[in-house]
């Protein structure tokens, strides 16, 4: 055989020309399969960009495009469930999801909402309050009923004050409580989509341990499998 | 008064949905495997929702 064509191998997808790599070190092919377990992932991560891309616009969505449903449905009833359940708490009849808006004027009225930074990470259902800010950075038009609209900028004792105006002291004071925990939960959950993210962009953190974990249970099945035959064969001789 | 205070108490059925998605997203971000994510995430539950009763047996006794 010549040398041309001993350097030509097959491959399970059809017959092409392909250079044998000449042979390798050991340190060398050491390096090369930690290389290749770094990259490798027991879970198809597809366009993993895209993936997280997904995964911020809706939570669970980038999964759902990457084939683990069961995680997308997990991502998405907690994480929206989260969003929404805080959104509703801080409903009332003055306005609804008034925990979720932007407000960027320092000093008194609304003050700058730094929340806002850690809810957009929930990803669409945050956005209405980005569309309401650039539409109306002071309140006062409070188009949608307010939907995640900002407060209007105006503080008790100003010119044009009055109690039914949706400012901000006006709907802590009707929501309560249920403003602070609204915002929290609301918070919490573009916080957590952040692991939802990084889970689409590089798999799950434990994904080696948990595939030896699977080869050892498949191992031990193996190896019960084997003594089970065994001990059929050694009663069938007796 | 006392019981305007236990009333408060009910309060903290708020934090119930704030733990258990919590410890599910974490989990799920550390495993693949439904099973393991559930288990993992009810262990961690159960640890968030003791540090919190620890915390507040805590507060009540203090003050």
């Amino acid at each position: 055989m010549e040398r041309s064509e001993r350097n030509i191998v097959s491959n399970a997808s059809g017959y092409f020309p392909h250079p044998v790599s000449p042979p390798q070190s050991a340190g060398s092919m050491k390096r090369r399969a930690m290389k290749e377990k770094k990259t490798d992932h027991v879970v198809p991560l597809k366009n993993a960009v895209f993936a997280a891309f997904l995964a911020w616009f809706l939570p669970g969505l980038g999964h759902l495009y990457q084939g683990r449903k069961a995680k997308a449905a997990i991502y998405a009833v907690c994480i929206l469930g989260l969003f929404f359940f805080g959104a509703l708490l801080a409903s009332g009849k003055c306005g609804v999801a008034r925990c979720v808006y932007i407000s960027m004027s320092p000093g008194p009225g609304a003050g700058v909402r730094y929340y806002y930074f850690a809810q957009v990470w929930a990803g669409a259902p945050a956005l209405p309050a980005l569309v309401q800010y650039l539409n109306d950075p002071t309140g006062v038009k409070q188009a949608a009923n307010g939907f995640m609209a900002p407060p209007m900028q105006v503080t008790p004792g100003s010119r044009g004050y009055s109690e039914n105006e949706p400012s901000i002291d006006n709907i802590r004071k009707k929501l309560n409580r249920r403003f602070e925990i609204g915002t929290l939960m609301t918070t919490m959950a573009g916080l957590l989509n952040i692991f939802a993210i990084f889970d689409a962009l590089y798999g799950p953190v434990n994904e080696e341990e948990e595939e030896r974990n699977r080869q050892k249970k498949l191992e031990e099945k193996r190896k019960r499998q084997r003594a089970k035959r065994r001990k059929g064969e050694d009663t069938a001789e007796m | 008064m006392l019981f305007f205070a236990f009333l408060r108490i009910f309060d903290c059925l708020y934090a119930i949905p704030m733990i258990l998605a919590t410890s599910l997203v974490y989990a799920a971000s550390r495993h693949e495997n439904t099973q393991e994510i559930f288990s993992q995430g009810l262990r961690l539950s159960a640890w968030l929702a003791g540090f919190m009763l620890l915390g507040l047996v805590l507060m009540v006794v203090i003050f």
